[in-house]
C-alpha cells in the first residue's frame, strides 16, 4: 500500500533572494526517475518539510511544462518552518510531498479567454506560476494577459528581475505601490501609487476576462466587488484560499470549510460556488 | 454457547492477543486491558470511553528522518509493532463506528496494518436504557444488521443469558475453530450502506444540519459549552488528526500523528495567528457538521453512531440528542 504521508527528497538546485523575506527556490527530486514522473497542474501545492521544523504548503510557481527537469516555490519567512527553509543552501536537500489540490482551471476551455491575473502582497507567487504557465504554452502571445499586482514598496515586490521578460512575452503588468515613496518604474512603465483597487480606475482594464485572484482575505471583497462593476460574471472570477494542512489527502480535518476539503476540493475556488459556501473567504 | 464456553474462548483470545473489553466498576464501565476473563461484562452497557485507540492510537509514529544534511538522508517508515489487541465487547454501534474508521483509513498504511492485526469481537446487546430516544438518530435494528457491520467473530445474547455465535472472517473462524467452537453462524460483509440504498434518517439530519449555522440552538449551546474537547475524545467515530515531528536526543526527528481536537483554538489556525474558527459557535457547528454533513456526503454512512457518549462525558451536559431535536423545531 503506497505511504501517503513519506515524503521525498529534493535537492535545492537554485536559490534567489526576491525580498528582505522572500526567496524562490527550484527544486529537483533526488531520484531522477522521480523528477522524470513528476507532473502537476498550475495552482497546485505541495507540503515541504525540514525534518524537526515541521511541513507547509507552498504552491509550484514554475511552468508545468518543466515538471519533467525541476519546480519551483517563493518561500516567505513568517515563522519557525519558513525560517529553516530560509536557512538554505543550493545543494541542500529537505522533503517534499505531492502535489495536492485542483490547481486553476485550463486556459482553453475557458469562457473568456482573456486572463485577468490579480495578485496582492505575497499572494503574488502563484499569479507568478500562471505567469510562467501562459509564457511557456505561448498562450500569452495568442491571448490578452493583463497581470496586476499590488504590493506595499519596490522592496517587498517580488519577481523584480522578471518583469522585462514578462513584457516581451506579450504580457501587460500594472503595478501599485501603497506605501512607496519614490516612483517605480519598470521597463518603460510607472507603477502607481495606491492599492490594487486604484489600478481600476486609473488604468485600462481589460474586457471581457476570466479573472485570477491571490491575495490577503481582506482583499477579495474589494476585487471582486470591482471586477463585477467591469461586467465579469461569478462564473468568470476564480480564486485561491489558504487554510491549515495536515494531511493534505482530505482525512484530518484541518482545512474544511463546510463541505469542501481546501487541500482537494481547492484551494481553488470558482465566485460561484460562494453561493453555497459563503464562509470560503 | 453457555458464558463458560464464552469464557474458555475469551481465554484463548486473551493467550494470542492483548485483550481490551468493558469492565464494570460500580456505575461506571469502562474499556480496560483484560486480566480476568470472568470479569468482562456483556450488560450492553456503553463504556465511558471507546475502542478507537487501538485502531487509531492517541500518539503515533508514522516516519523518521534517517539523518540531516547530506544526499543519504532517507525517510524510513515505521512498522506498526504493537502487540496485536483483541478489542472484545464492541457493541453494534461501535462496529459501525469501525465500519466508518474502514472507509476513512482505506488507503492508510498503518492503520490497516493494525486493523488486520487485531481480532474484533462483537456482542449484541447495547440499546441503552431510553432506546426510543435513538430513534432520532440512524439507529437500525434490522434484521440483517449483522451483514453490514464488520467484525471477527459475534457474540448474541439471548433473555436466558445463552450465546449464539457468528463469524465474520477467516481469522474469526480460525480462532473458533482452534478453541472447538463448531457450531456458528457465517456472515458475509456486503458494506456498511443497507441495500434498500441511504438511509433516510440520515439524508434528512444531513440536510437539517447543513446550512443551520444562524439557527439560535447554535448559539445556545455555545454559551455553555467550554470547549473542553472531551466529546471529541470518546466520540468512536471522530477522527481528527494532527501530523508532528519530534526530535529525540540524538538528532533522529519522528514525524507522529496524534488525535486533533477541532474544540481547541489552534486547530484551523494558520501563520499570523489566523484562525478560521474563531468562536465557539464555530467549532460546534463544525463538529456536528463533520458528522451530519461531510461525513455522510463523502462516505454515504452516517458519522455518528448514537452511542452518546459525548453527552455522558460532557461537563455541561449537552445532548447531541436534544439539539438535534431542537434543530427540527427551529425548521
Ligand atoms: C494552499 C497553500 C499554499 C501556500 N503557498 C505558499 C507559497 O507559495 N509561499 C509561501 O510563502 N507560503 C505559502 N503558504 C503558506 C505557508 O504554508 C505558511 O506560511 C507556512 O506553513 C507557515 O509556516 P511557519 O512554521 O513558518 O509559520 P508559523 O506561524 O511559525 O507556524 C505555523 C504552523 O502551522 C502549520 N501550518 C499548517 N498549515 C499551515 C498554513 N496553511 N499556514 C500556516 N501554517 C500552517 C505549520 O506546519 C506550522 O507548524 C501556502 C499555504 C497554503 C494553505
Ligand atoms: S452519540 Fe456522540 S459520541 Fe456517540 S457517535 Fe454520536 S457524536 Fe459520537
Ligand atoms: S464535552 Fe461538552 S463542554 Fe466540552 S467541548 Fe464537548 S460539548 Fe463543549
Ligand atoms: S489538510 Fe487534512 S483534510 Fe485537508
Amino acid at each position: 500500500m503506497n505511504n501517503p504521508y513519506l515524503p521525498s527528497l529534493v535537492e535545492v538546485e537554485q536559490i534567489k533572494v526576491e525580498s528582505i523575506d522572500s526567496a524562490l527556490f527550484r527544486l529537483k527530486f533526488k531520484d531522477l526517475a522521480q523528477q522524470k514522473k513528476f507532473a502537476f497542474r498550475q495552482g497546485q501545492f505541495m507540503l515541504l518539510s525540514f525534518p524537526g521544523a515541521g511541513e507547509g504548503a507552498f504552491t509550484i510557481c514554475s511552468a508545468s511544462s518543466q515538471a519533467r527537469n525541476y519546480f519551483e516555490v517563493c518561500i516567505r519567512q513568517v515563522g519557525f518552518l519558513t525560517e529553516k527553509f530560509m536557512s538554505l543552501k543550493k545543494g541542500d536537500f529537505l522533503y517534499v510531498r505531492g502535489p495536492y489540490g485542483n490547481g486553476w482551471p485550463v486556459f482553453d476551455k475557458l469562457k473568456n479567454q482573456d486572463l485577468l491575473l490579480i495578485g496582492g502582497g505575497c499572494g503574488f507567487v502563484p499569479i507568478r506560476g500562471l505567469v510562467e504557465e501562459t509564457i511557456a504554452s505561448e498562450y500569452s502571445s495568442k491571448q490578452a494577459v493583463q497581470v496586476l499586482y499590488g504590493c506595499a514598496t519596490e522592496q517587498t515586490l517580488l519577481f523584480k528581475d522578471e518583469f522585462e521578460g514578462w513584457l516581451k512575452k506579450d504580457l501587460q503588468l500594472l503595478i501599485s505601490l501603497e506605501r512607496q515613496k519614490k516612483f517605480y518604474q519598470y521597463a518603460n512603465q510607472k507603477a502607481i501609487k495606491g492599492n490594487l483597487g486604484d489600478l481600476f480606475t486609473k488604468k485600462k482594464i481589460i474586457k471581457p476576462a476570466t479573472a485570477m485572484i491571490v491575495g490577503p482575505p481582506a482583499m477579495f471583497n474589494p476585487v471582486i466587488k470591482l471586477l463585477k462593476q467591469l461586467g465579469l460574471a461569478d462564473t468568470d472570477i476564480y480564486f485561491s484560499i489558504e487554510r491549515r494542512m495536515h494531511c493534505g489527502v482530505g482525512v484530518c480535518q484541518h482545512c474544511a470549510v463546510n463541505n469542501v476539503y481546501v487541500c482537494q476540493d481547492g484551494p481553488i475556488f470558482n465566485l460561484d460556488d460562494l453561493d453555497n459556501n459563503p464562509d470560503l473567504i | 454457547m453457555l458464558k463458560k464456553d464464552i469464557d474458555k474462548l475469551a481465554s484463548f483470545v486473551a493467550s494470542k492477543y492483548d485483550l481490551h473489553g468493558p469492565i464494570k466498576d460500580g456505575n461506571e464501565t469502562t474499556i480496560k486491558p483484560i486480566q480476568d476473563v470472568t470479569k468482562l461484562d456483556y450488560s450492553g452497557i456503553i463504556a465511558t470511553n471507546s475502542f478507537k485507540s487501538f485502531f487509531l492510537p492517541i500518539r503515533e509514529e508514522l516516519f523518521s528522518f534517517s539523518a540531516q544534511g547530506g544526499t543519504n538522508n532517507k525517510v524510513l517508515p515505521k512498522s506498526v509493532n504493537s502487540k496485536a489487541i483483541a478489542a472484545w465487547g464492541m457493541t453494534v454501534m461501535d462496529l459501525k463506528a469501525l465500519g466508518l474508521y474502514d472507509l476513512v483509513f482505506a488507503k492508510d498504511p498503518y492503520y490497516q496494518e493494525r486493523r488486520e492485526n487485531n481480532i474484533v469481537i462483537g456482542i449484541s446487546a447495547g440499546a441503552p436504557a431510553k432506546f426510543d430516544e435513538y430513534q432520532v438518530f440512524s439507529m437500525n435494528l434490522e434484521e440483517n444488521i449483522l451483514e453490514h457491520i464488520p467484525f471477527d467473530i459475534f457474540l448474541e445474547q439471548n433473555k436466558e443469558g445463552e450465546f449464539h455465535i457468528y463469524s465474520g472472517s477467516s481469522k474469526g473462524r480460525q480462532v473458533l475453530k482452534a478453541v472447538g467452537i463448531e457450531i456458528y453462524e457465517n456472515i458475509q460483509f456486503v458494506g456498511l450502506i443497507p441495500e434498500e440504498g441511504l438511509d433516510p434518517r440520515m439524508v434528512k439530519m444531513n440536510q437539517k444540519v447543513a446550512d443551520s449555522i444562524d439557527q439560535k440552538v447554535w448559539q445556545e449551546i455555545a454559551s455553555i459549552c467550554l470547549a473542553c474537547g472531551k466529546c471529541s475524545q470518546v466520540c468512536p467515530t471522530c477522527f481528527c488528526f494532527d501530523l508532528s515531528e519530534v526530535s529525540e536526543k540524538d538528532g533522529q526527528v519522528t514525524k507522529q500523528r496524534e488525535w486533533g481536537n477541532c474544540f481547541f483554538s489552534g486547530f484551523s489556525e494558520i501563520a499570523g495567528k489566523k484562525t478560521f474558527l474563531k468562536t465557539v459557535k464555530q467549532r460546534l457547528f463544525f463538529w456536528y457538521e463533520h458528522k451530519f454533513v461531510r461525513i455522510p456526503n463523502e462516505y454515504k454512512a452516517p458519522g455518528c453512531v448514537s452511542c452518546l457518549r459525548c453527552y455522558k462525558v460532557c461537563p455541561v451536559g449537552i445532548n447531541i440528542i436534544e439539539v438535534l431535536n431542537k434543530l427540527k423545531q427551529d425548521e
